[in-house]
């Protein structure tokens, strides 16, 4: 009966095309809007993301002050290297945001220049061209593709902050941060950089960001976090030695968190992911219930037709599974239309606005529009189940 | 018409699975734009309706508020430029506060008690003094009134609440307003290892008659690392605010094309459905022109009474969504999204008209299916 419900679906949905286009087309736009939310979602948080998603690091050491701050926080190089001898800790480096601008013939724009300990969770892993720079390499950076895509070339020499002058060696991808692209560095440019910036702030070589650790195999995440603050809050005299600091020192009160937590505690993050999960749920539920008034509309439609199958013996389940046929047939060329439609969409929208779909949104997404789809069809199903072939006929003579 | 609204009065029930589709797409668009804009009034609210004529903040922050430290000296130095009538340091730092026993992050400005940067209150007063301060409304819900206190959470400091603020808020978190030297003194107690407590910006108020683009050109020619935009110039370049406004944009746009989209494609589902009545009609001698009429007056009442239960329903949604989610109705955007989905279905009822003007009523007597 299965089979024949499947059959009886398709035949119906291949002889009745030209009256279902508008059906497909309207559940296609929906599908496009919904996909289009959950990919501007998802783009808008990568973008913000990007620079701490880059690193093969487990935790995230900041000064307390900065309250998980990254372009606040500002912490002593030498500490990242004590941290090495914490149990559980694999390897550490020290990372430092610093905002400030790129000039190159395409124009100029503001960036975010990352210093960085090179060989080291610190260093970003999504290379797509050519290299990153190693410690103490000179006059060198490796940008974000996004700037690859403004029209900068490998070899090319840019400016950053206005009179710094790099050449660029290699291209990093999905490294920005809130919104803006990087420009990768070793800490003594990026020191040197800052220096022009805020020169008031002084030149300190030794003070970076931030420092991320990953962790050894099976280490506890939360215990090495608190060994870490309680390692730091009483220091060595010898690392206070390295640490270059005028002032008299014991120990720097920090905050370890899991990259989570840092992921979390870029500015607008958290908000704007409980914001548009919202706005995305909101959509789908709304799909979900149009599919379901599209159905009803469809049944009330071929009224007629359903109970002359049931008066000529077709079992209600038949017409069910008949039913559900239609509807994941229209779902899935829904999805598919949905799915090219948005990737159409996501190719001709202005940079400024920050659209990409990855597999894994579209997954998700159908397989939630889907459900919707099947919590909507439910009303329109038990209608059928319920059809009295007497009466519909009755009422089609009146 | 009086055909089309009979039929509305009868059988209402056909015309329910329409009007609430209309009703909930309408709603989205609604949904989309109020919480867009809403979003992005709570991560820069302080600085684009901050009471300075310009801000100023370190040159090298390039536009990132947290980034920026500025000397104190420099504000002395702006101060005496022709064209300032006064400029004041701002202060702004992320604290945690203890409210009502919860700890939340707070973004704690410090500016005034008088002149650019203080806070416009709307109730109450701006805070005068030490352990008083002023809250944005839009934080209220937190249990926070004039009369109420708060701590700050690493040096026990009481606060009292003197004031309040509307459409004051920074990076989405609640917004406190304390005295500068409040500011200073809680920053101090805070983090006492740190170096100099040094202000985030500089409040400028022009004198009378000052071109304000010129002022900002001249602080930027000091000798004084700093930049000094308008406010609202100034949070519009914050960064990440673009892609954000864009994207809310972005929203808003493609759910107004797609809901007008299926709205259309809708009436046209709906009207498919009754083809075979409306075919009977044209059979017994009804003109087109009637039917024309009773069906488009259908679409109009259809339209509006869901127009008007999506702008309800976004109303009371905006009342009962938690604080997490600002939600706000635009009239203005009600008004487009109600016209321009009124137009798509009145331009699909015609199509369908189109197609019943054709019809052969001795065809449709034949009971062509």
């Amino acid at each position: 009966m299965i089979r024949s419900g499947v059959d009886l679906g398709l035949a119906e949905l291949r002889r009745t095309l030209g009256r279902l286009w508008s059906s497909t087309a309207a559940l296609t736009v929906l599908v496009t809007l919904t996909l289009t939310l959950a990919g501007l979602a998802d783009a808008l948080e990568r973008d913000s993301t990007g620079v701490l998603r880059s690193l093969d690091a487990d935790l995230v050491v900041f000064n307390e002050e900065a309250r998980l701050q990254l372009l606040r926080s500002r912490v002593p190089a030498p500490l990242g290297g004590s941290l090495a001898f914490v149990d559980g800790v694999q390897r550490t480096g020290t990372v430092g945001l610093l905002p400030s601008s790129l000039s190159s013939e395409s124009g100029r724009e503001r960036v975010t220049v990352v210093g960085y300990t090179a060989r080291t969770p610190a260093e970003p892993t999504n290379v797509v061209e050519g290299r990153v720079p190693l410690d103490g390499e000179p006059g060198i950076a490796a940008a974000d593709v996004h700037l690859r895509d403004r029209g900068i070339a490998l070899g090319d020499t840019v400016t950053l902050a206005g009179d710094r002058d790099v050449e660029i060696v290699g291209f990093v991808e999905d490294t920005r941060f809130l919104q803006q692209p990087t420009v990768w560095v070793p800490h003594d440019l990026w020191s040197r950089v800052r220096a022009s910036a805020f020169p008031e702030a002084g030149w300190s070589e030794t003070l970076v960001g931030a420092i991320v650790v990953r962790l050894s195999p099976g280490a506890d995440r939360e215990q090495v976090a608190a060994t870490i603050e309680a390692e730091l809050a009483d220091l060595d005299q010898d690392i206070i030695d390295r640490m270059d600091s005028d002032d008299a020192v014991e120990g720097i009160d920090v905050d370890v968190v899991p990259m989570t937590a840092a992921l979390d505690a870029i500015p607008g993050v958290d908000v704007q992911r409980s914001t548009f999960s919202v706005i995305v749920a909101l959509a789908v539920a709304v799909v979900g219930m149009v599919m379901g008034l599209l159905f009803a509309l469809l049944v009330a439609e071929r009224r007629p037709v359903l109970s002359t199958l049931r008066a000529i013996g077709a079992p209600p389940r038949m017409l069910v599974v008949m039913l559900l046929t239609q509807v994941v047939a229209l779902w899935a060329v829904a999805t598919t239309g949905g799915t090219l439609a948005t990737f159409a969409l996501a190719q001709v929208v202005p940079e400024a606005m920050p659209l990409a779909l990855r597999p894994i949104v579209v997954a998700t997404i159908a397989v939630a529009l889907l459900a919707a789809s099947a919590v909507g069809a439910t009303a329109a199903l038990r209608r059928v189940v319920r059809l009295d072939p007497a009466t519909v006929m009755q009422e089609d003579t009146e | 018409m009086i055909l089309g609204l009979r039929e509305l009065r009868r059988r209402p029930g056909r015309f329910v699975p329409l009007g609430l589709a209309v009703t909930l797409l309408s709603a989205l668009v609604l949904a989309f734009s109020g919480i867009g804009t809403d979003h992005v009034g709570d991560l820069n609210d302080a600085v684009a309706n901050n009471s300075a004529d310009l801000l100023v903040l370190a040159d090298g922050a390039e536009g990132a508020i947290q980034a920026s430290r500025i000397d104190l000296d420099h504000v002395a130095t702006v101060a005496a430029l022709d064209g300032v009538d006064d400029a004041r340091p701002i202060g702004e730092a992320r604290v945690g506060g203890r409210i009502d026993g919860e700890l939340y992050d707070v973004s704690l400005w410090g500016a005034g008690p008088d002149g650019p940067g203080a806070p416009d209150v709307v109730d109450g007063r701006a805070p005068q003094a030490a352990g008083e301060a002023v809250i944005d409304l839009a934080d209220a819900h937190l249990g926070l009134t004039i009369g109420s206190t708060f701590r700050i959470a690493d040096t026990g400091d009481e606060l009292e609440i003197v004031g309040l603020t509307e459409e004051r808020r920074f990076a989405s978190i609640p917004t406190v307003v304390v005295t500068y030297e409040q500011w200073e003194a809680t920053l101090d107690a805070t983090y006492p290892d740190a170096d100099e407590v040094e202000p985030t910006l500089i409040g400028v108020q022009a004198s009378s008659g000052a071109d304000v683009d010129e002022l900002a050109a001249r602080i930027a020619a000091t000798d004084a690392p700093l930049a000094a935009d308008a406010p609202a110039v100034l949070a519009a370049g914050l960064p990440g605010i673009a892609g954000v406004r864009a994207s809310f944009a972005t929203a808003t746009i493609v759910a107004l094309v797609a809901v007008s989209a299926v709205v259309g494609l809708f009436f046209l589902v709906s009207l498919a459905g009754r083809r075979r009545s409306l075919e009977a009609l044209r059979a017994v001698g009804a003109p087109p022109r009637t039917l024309a009429s009773a069906m488009l007056t259908q679409a109009i009442v259809v339209m509006a009474a869901s127009n008007a239960l999506a702008g309800g329903v976004i109303g009371i949604a905006a009342m009962l969504l938690p604080a997490r989610v600002p939600l706000s109705l635009s009239a203005g955007l009600w008004a487009v999204v109600s016209v321009v989905t009124t137009v798509v279905a009145v331009l699909s009822v015609s199509v369908a008209v189109r197609r019943l003007r054709s019809l052969d009523p001795a065809e449709a007597l034949g009971g062509r299916r």
